[in-house]
This record gives C-alpha cells, structure tokens and sequence, in this order.
C-alpha cells in the first residue's frame, strides 16, 4: 500500500489538528463527489488559507484573445465560478514572523513539492505559495501541522494572523518583548468560539514601541502598544484601524490596559464584533465600521460591560507565569566584531541591514528578499545560517524580510559571506530599494496593474544608483499594490502606489494612483492621500522626480512628509502632472501593456490603427473634471478646512455620477436629487455600476454622502469622504470601461 | 522504503543550456506568453510566473495544470527544467519517457525559435532527474537503487542505452538527484526522435 503522510506523521500532529484536517479532507472528498455545497465547501477551504488565484474561472486573456482553460475536472467547482483544478494560493500563517529552522525546512520542502520552489513573505508576516493543486493541501496541512504551524484562519471572517514587530526582544526603545503577548493572544483567540461570528476578518498587532512603524499597531483592528506604568507592563490598546480602500487611523480604546486584561479584553472585543458588525454587507463589516457607527465612547462601554459579564478563563493569565522562560537567550557569547576578516561587499551590506540590539555585543541582521520572493535551497541555506549563529530563531518583517536576531558582532562577517554564498546578501534593508508589493495582477484575482513588476523595475533602477544616493533619498519608503486593497500598505510609505486602469480610445491602459504624505513612524501615524492617477510605465519618472526636488527643496532635517506637507499638495501633483499624458496606441505600445508582462491589454478586434481617429468623449472630459474636484477637496483638507473639503469631495461624486447618467439622459440637470435619482435608477438598481467583487459599495459613499450634510462631519469623516469621492471616480472610470465593452467600442 | 519509490509520480527533468548567457529572462517571459498563445507545448498551459529578480531562482516559468517549464538556475546551471506534477499513466519506466518527451520538445521548440537565431542550445550529453516528493522517494542510496533501473531504461533510449547515473549530494533534506550522462550527445530535437512517439 502507498504511504501517506497521515500516516507517516501521525504520531507528530496534535491529535485536535489531526481531526480537523481529517474533517477538511473529507469536505474535499464530498465536494469532488457533489454532495457538498460549493459555498459551503468554500468557507472550509478559506478558513483553511486556501485561496483561489487569478483566472480560477478558467478565463484567461492571453493578450490576443481569450482562452478557456478546459480542466480534466471541467466544471467542478471549489466555490461559485471557481474552477477545481485551477491551482491556487495556500496562505501559511506564522503568528509574529516568528520561525525556527526546522519549520523553515518544512516549508522549502512544501515549495518544491507542490509549488514553484519559491516561498513568498507577505506584509502581514504570513508565507504564501503559489499554484498549488487543491488535492495536495491535506498533505501541506499536516506537514506543517507536524512542525507546529497550522494555516487554520489563515483567510475567512476570522482572526487572521497576529503580527507583531520583528525587533521584540532586541529592540533599543521597547517598553518590554511582546513576542509571548502576541503568541498568547494568537492561540488563545484561534478557533475560539468567541471568533467564529465575525462579518469580516479580525487583525490584530503588537508593538514594543509607541514611535517606530515596524509593529504598525495603528492600521489594524486591534493594536497594542507595549507601555510601563508605574512597574507595572500593559498597553496601550487601540481600535477600529485599517487599510483597505477607505483606510481609517485606530482609535485609542485606553492608554493603559495591564497585562492581565490583555486577553479578556480581547474576547469581549470578539464578542462585541461578533454580535453587533455588519453580517450582510461585507463591505461595511469591518470593526472600524462598527467603531465608527456606534462612536468610541459607546464601543468602550460595551465592551467593557461585556469583559465584566465573562465567565474566568485561566487561560487569560496562564501564559504570564512563562515569560522569562520564554525569553530567547543568545546561543554564542558576545564577542566584538574588530579585526574580523570580512569581504569587500561587508560595509555596504553592515550600513543598513545590521541593527545593534539592546544586548551590547549582538545584533539583528536583516535578510533582504526582493519581493518578499526566496527559494527553497535559501530556506534551508537561512536555516543552516540560523542554526550556526542564532538561537534558531527567525522572523519575517512587514516588509517582507527576514531578521536573525542575537548574532554576536564577532560573527557578522561570516553571517554575511554565508548569505552571500545563499544569494541573500543584498544591502538596503529598509532602504528605498527595499520596495514593497502585493502579488498584484501575478495570482491575485483582484489586481488591476502589475505591483510586482513596477516593484522589480523601480528595485533594479534605485539599486544601480544607491550607492551615490543622498541619504535624505536612500531612506525613503516605497510601497505598492495591485489595487485599491491596500495589501502593499500603500498608504504608509513616502511614497506610494495602487493599481488603477484608465481608457485611451478604445484601450485600457494600466495606471497607478500615486500617494504621498504618510508617516510610518508612531506606528503608522498618518496615511497618505493620492495624488493623481499614472501610466505604470511612467512611475518610475515619477519616483525620480519627487525624490530630485524633495532633495532640492527639503529644509535641513525636513522629512519626505514634513516636505509634502510644506510645499503643499498642489505643488508636488504640478511636478508630475503631465506624465499622466498617454501616448497613442500607435504611437508608443509598451504603454499599453504592464511592466514584466508583454500581454497587450487590449486586442483591437475592430481594426489596427482606428487609435489615429481616437475620439475623445464628454463621459472622458467630465470624469477628468470629477478627478480635478476630488483633488480640489484633497487640497482643502491640506489646509485644515474639513467642511470644504467634504463639500468638494460631493460635488466630486455628483459630477461624475452626472456624467454617467448624461452618457444615457442627455439632458440630466445639475440638480443633486435628479442625478441621485437618475444614477440610482439606471446604475445602481441595474447594477451597472457594480464592481465585480465589492458589488455597490462605491455607489453607497455617494447616497451616504448626499444625506450628510458637510458641515455636521468630522475631520476624520471629512477625511474619509475625500477617498470615497476618489473610489467613486475609479468607479466611475471602470463603470466608462464596461458600458464601451459591452457597447463593442473598446476592450478589458 | 521498499519499492514505494516506483510509485513516483512528481519528478522534474532537467537540460542544461551549452551557454547560459544565450538567453536572457525577459526573452523567455514574452517567449513564454507566445507558447501559451500559440499552444506551442504540451498539456494546459495556464500562466507565466516571473522569479527573474530572485538571484539563483527558478527564472521564468510556464506554469500549467500538469506540468511546469522553468528556465532555471536554481538546481545547477541554467537549463530547461520540466516539473512534472500530475499523474502520468503506465510503469515509471514509460512516465519517465512520457517526461522526457515533453522536456526534449520544449528544449528543440526553445532551439528553433527564429528570434535566437540558432543562438540557444542545449548540451546533448547530460540530464538532470529529481524526485520531487520525500515521501515516496527520499534521498537515500536505497531509493536510488530502485530508481536506478527505470532511470537507466528511459534515459538509455536517448544514448544508446549508455546512461551513465550518478547521484548528486547526500543531503538528507534535499531532493534525491540524479546526474545523467550520456556518450552520443545530440541536439535536442535528435534526442527526442530518439525517443520515438
């Protein structure tokens, strides 16, 4: 009989894990008999990190027309339009980036056996891989299982990882470690029942620090930062953060929680989430949404009348009594790095991906991974590495990193040429070159524009030129996403991107809508705000740009930020405004295809070179009105002036709401309640608006906003409708692009 | 381990470029994307994963439902690796053929495309052969000796049935790897006549 892995492992996989991956395998064996639902089954299988990819509806565009994937399994589905055999993406969560070499191995050994041999680091500390056949998940799952990882929650409406900053422990300005915080709060909350009824997912971060970006505590559902009050450790506790399309600063729920609370406060947030979020509508579901519907004041008292009503759990304190034993202890004593032989290349490398820990005589050293991307034979390579000079303890970063922490200084060159030899050795740990990005339109079924590729280009370009970069430039942060998801935190780096398309007669071409204006530090303090929307094969300039008169005008010490703030908006959008001009077809392809991918993204099935009679239209010229009004608003929040801010952001969305109907009703009024009425009836009750995947929700940011008026907002609020009046417009812009489609004037 | 490792159905093949400067990875990624266009190789072919940023990686690979091509630097120097992932029917003996047959006609249709010019070749007289799966085949003298005789067989009908195996490494943790040799090297096109239908 052939062996299986089941059981080969039985005797290593904990018995409770075991049955669940036996219960998974038997809903992929129901669903490939058709005795389970889809949907269903659907919800097993993301609750279990295994997500579709890209063309999993067996469509797929292969530059000159579309092909069908015709699978053995034909129209078997593993959810609804989601083919079985199309290969997908396992999610592989590691609760605070926190690995050890075996479990390393482990996941090389899954990347070559049933991926593509590269292991993937994602910004929330997780390990994806990619293609992978959904008939070989139970393996994966109890090979991991074997050495204490589990992918369970990696994906659903649930918990999702626990992040927490990758220096915990070594870090020069922590209150204290939060790694056994993090790992308490992520086992205690993982398939607890409290957590089995949200509307949307859950994600939770720890920080050591209140100053440094690198635990990001304030984007996220529920952030904490580590603080001492008079001798005694707790949190600072934050709420209802988060990306996403509508990004929203967390708010602070207390300024000191103590330790011991940690855990039970974190259930009664559960429970609260779970009972009173949004079920039905997914868009408005997260817990930021719910803050904000019932106001701070209000979620706090519910909350903490809910932690008053929780029966004990010994588990909220139990792991308190495990700290020191949990702390890591370095492996090899501290010894000074003078008089070590090293390369030439040591220096540059030492610069900036070389931390002195709080523990004199050791260091942190960052492995840089291009893209988040590293091999298997780099795994096991880092492993090794990990073993010889460290504890055996890695972690991942937010930035798609690797940290190997307690390496004494003695050991740095040797660390280093190890490295190298492993093709790991690369300098500019969180450097400008150091770019972050999504997976994009390479497996996500949601990316508009290649963030990978622009990613790769604006690396290989910075990293020609980093060592004669002025260190005001080398420092900058770049992050970007596919799109508007914000997966590459686009909105917390100095410079920013998300994919967005555009038209150009009857193409479409690939954009980014380019932000400036975030602040990292305080855990992610302040988020950027776009600017204005890009061709992709244009960024590049724009990166080159901003940087030169940022370093020509910036005042001494003034930050990317301090300098976007000063100048102003209007001045840094007039630096790059006119690279928004495209090129005609026929005058400059490479427009109209990606960066790393030579699909054109149009195929012209009504004639080569019908681009010379391009043809302008009203819907075109009144969307670029809509645009320059939502940058109008942009501007008015930039000077402190909310209430025209909102009002702007409105008119926005009613232009180009006015537009559209204008397209149809040619003699549309510019009243508000007609144009509601109007694109109401013929966009939104037909659904023509709707984006494929979030459905209505940017039509809701106008209906909400006309009901609101300007004057009785927030500035936070106010702040909110300028991106929504900005999700409008991109609405808009794909709204333009569908009704071309299907009017056979264009193509996707 | 007994005879589990004829069981084995996940394996890859690997080419080795005679020059691996002859072709750079941008090339392959639009080369690629025609394959896929045009249906130039076998099986469903179903995207282009582009690792050219990952130093020694797995290059540009075509991605399909029952195999993947990688042009690779991760298991020696760069060649034409074939990652075989779904099951293939008959004794490991023909699998290995059945493999070996979509290998050579990738690396001949990667020889002949006009754009190289007759630049890009590939060394007849070696292979590489990797079980890629630890389970059924883990990285022992053992399992290379029930894998011998298959390997011998498949890979002898490209040299006359003069293989000359050798296993590389004695890792424990990597993949059993197997250095082929042959005396009557070949363009691959050669190579895959040899093989038959």
């Amino acid at each position: 009989m052939t062996p299986t892995w089941k059981d080969k492992l039985a005797a290593e996989i904990p018995p409770a894990l075991g049955l669940e991956i036996d219960q998974y395998e038997t809903d992929l064996l129901l669903r490939r008999q058709g005795k389970i639902d889809e949907k269903v089954f659907m919800e097993a299988r993301l609750r279990r990190g295994v997500y579709g990819q890209r063309y999993d509806s067996g469509q797929r565009h292969d530059g000159k027309k579309t092909q069908t994937l015709r699978y053995p399994s034909g129209d078997l589905t593993k959810g609804p339009g989601i083919l079985w055999d199309h290969p997908g993406m396992q999610r592989i969560k590691i609760p605070y980036g926190g690995l050890n070499p075996r479990q390393l191995e482990v996941l090389a050994d899954l990347a070559e056996e049933y991926s593509d041999g590269i292991l993937h680091v994602t910004t929330r500390q997780d390990i994806q891989l990619h293609f992978v056949h959904i008939e070989d998940t139970p393996a994966i799952f109890r090979r991991l299982a074997a050495v204490g990882i589990t992918t369970r929650e990696a994906c659903g409406n649930s918990v999702r990882n626990v992040t927490g900053c990758p220096l915990a422990g070594v870090c020069r300005d922590e209150a204290f470690d939060v790694t056994p915080y993090a790992k308490a709060c992520s086992r205690f909350l993982l398939g607890h029942k409290d957590t089995q009824n949200f509307g949307r997912k859950f994600k939770i971060a720890f920080s050591g620090c209140a100053q440094h970006p690198c635990g990001l505590a304030r984007m996220h559902d529920l952030g904490a930062v580590a603080r001492i009050r008079d001798g005694r450790r707790g949190f600072e506790l934050y709420v209802g953060g988060g990306l996403g399309p509508v990004p929203y600063q967390a708010k602070l729920f207390a300024e000191f929680v103590p330790e011991e609370e940690l855990l039970p406060l974190a259930q009664a947030v559960s429970r609260i989430f779970g009972r009173l979020g949004e079920k039905k509508n997914r868009n408005t579901a997260r817990l930021k949404f719910l803050v904000n519907k019932l106001g701070l004041e209000e979620f706090r008292r519910l909350v903490l009348e809910e932690r008053r009503a929780l029966p004990p759990d010994p588990a909220w304190t139990a792991f308190l009594g495990e700290l020191e034993a949990a702390a890591e202890k370095p492996s090899k004593p501290a010894a000074p790095l003078n008089g070590q032989p090293r390369r030439p290349s040591f220096d540059a490398w030492f610069r900036t991906n070389v931390y002195r820990q709080r523990q004199p005589g050791y260091a942190a050293v960052t492995v840089t991974l291009p893209l988040g991307d590293f091999t298997s034979r780099q795994a096991r390579a880092l492993a090794d590495l990990a073993r010889a000079y460290t504890p055996g303890t890695l972690r991942l970063t937010v930035d798609q990193n690797i940290l190997l922490r307690w390496v004494s200084d003695a050991d740095l060159p040797a660390l280093h040429a190890g490295l190298e030899d492993a093709g790991l050795g690369q300098p500019g740990a969180g450097t400008v070159v150091d770019v972050t990005a999504c997976p994009g339109t390479d497996t996500c079924k949601l990316g508009i524009s290649s963030s990978r590729g622009l990613a790769g280009v604006l690396r290989e370009r910075l990293a020609a030129r980093a060592a004669s970069m002025d260190e005001a430039v080398r420092n900058l942060t770049i992050k970007v996403s596919g799109c508007f998801n914000s997966c590459g935190q686009h909105h917390v780096a100095d410079l920013g991107f998300y994919g967005v398309s555009r038209k150009k007669g009857n193409y479409t071409v690939p954009h980014f809508q380019v932000l400036v204006g975030a602040r990292r530090q305080e855990n992610a303090s302040a988020y950027g705000l776009a600017l204005i929307a890009i061709p992709s094969k244009r960024i590049p300039e724009v990166v080159d740009r901003l940087a030169e008169a940022y370093l020509r005008q910036r005042a001494a010490g003034e930050s990317f930020s301090g300098w976007v703030q000063r100048i102003g908006k209007s001045q840094v959008r007039a630096l790059i405004e006119d690279l928004a001009e495209v090129p005609p077809y026929e005058a400059d392809r490479s427009f109209y295809s990606d960066w790393h991918d030579p699909r054109t993204y149009t195929v012209s099935d009504m004639g080569v070179g019908e681009c010379a009679g391009e043809v302008v239209t009203p819907l075109d010229f009144g969307l670029a009105a809509a645009e320059r009004e939502a940058f109008e608003a942009q501007v008015a929040l930039d000077k402190g002036d909310p209430v025209r801010a909102a009002e702007t952001a409105l008119r926005a969305m009613l232009r180009a709401a006015r537009e559209l109907v204008a397209s149809q009703l040619p003699e549309v009024s510019e009243d508000p309640a007609e144009v509601v009425r109007e694109f109401r009836a013929r966009f939104y009750d037909t659904k023509l608006f709707f984006d494929p995947f979030v459905g209505g929700k940017f039509a809701q940011h106008l209906f909400q906003a006309v009901e609101e008026p300007a004057g009785t907002l927030a500035p936070d609020a106010a702040r909110r409708r300028v991106e929504e009046a900005q999700l409008f417009i991109e609405a808009a812009h794909a709204c333009r692009t569908r009704m071309a489609q299907a009017a056979g004037k264009g193509h996707a | 381990m007994s005879a589990d490792a004829l069981e084995l159905q996940r394996f890859a093949i690997k080419f080795f470029l005679r020059d691996p400067a002859s072709v750079r990875p941008e090339e392959v990624l639009r080369l690629f994307h025609r394959w896929i266009q045009e249906r130039r190789v076998e099986g469903i072919l179903i995207d282009v994963a582009d690792y050219a940023h990952v130093p020694d990686g797995p290059g540009v690979v075509l991605i399909g439902f029952e195999a993947d091509y990688f042009l690779d630097s991760m298991e020696g120097p760069a060649g034409l690796l074939y990652n075989r992932k779904r099951p293939l029917e008959g004794a490991l003996p023909a699998r290995l053929r059945a493999a070996l047959r979509a290998a050579l006609d990738a690396c001949a249709r990667l020889e002949a495309e006009p754009e190289f010019e007759g630049a890009v070749r590939f060394r007849g007289d070696e292979a590489l052969f990797i079980a890629n799966d630890r389970l059924l085949a883990p990285n022992t003298e053992e399992t290379f000796a029930v894998l011998r005789p298959s390997l011998e067989e498949a890979f002898g009908a490209l040299w006359g049935g003069a293989a000359r195996l050798e296993r590389e490494g004695g890792d424990p943790r990597r993949r059993l790897a197997v250095r082929v040799r042959g005396d009557r090297p070949a363009e691959a096109a050669a190579l895959r006549e040899r093989l038959g239908a």
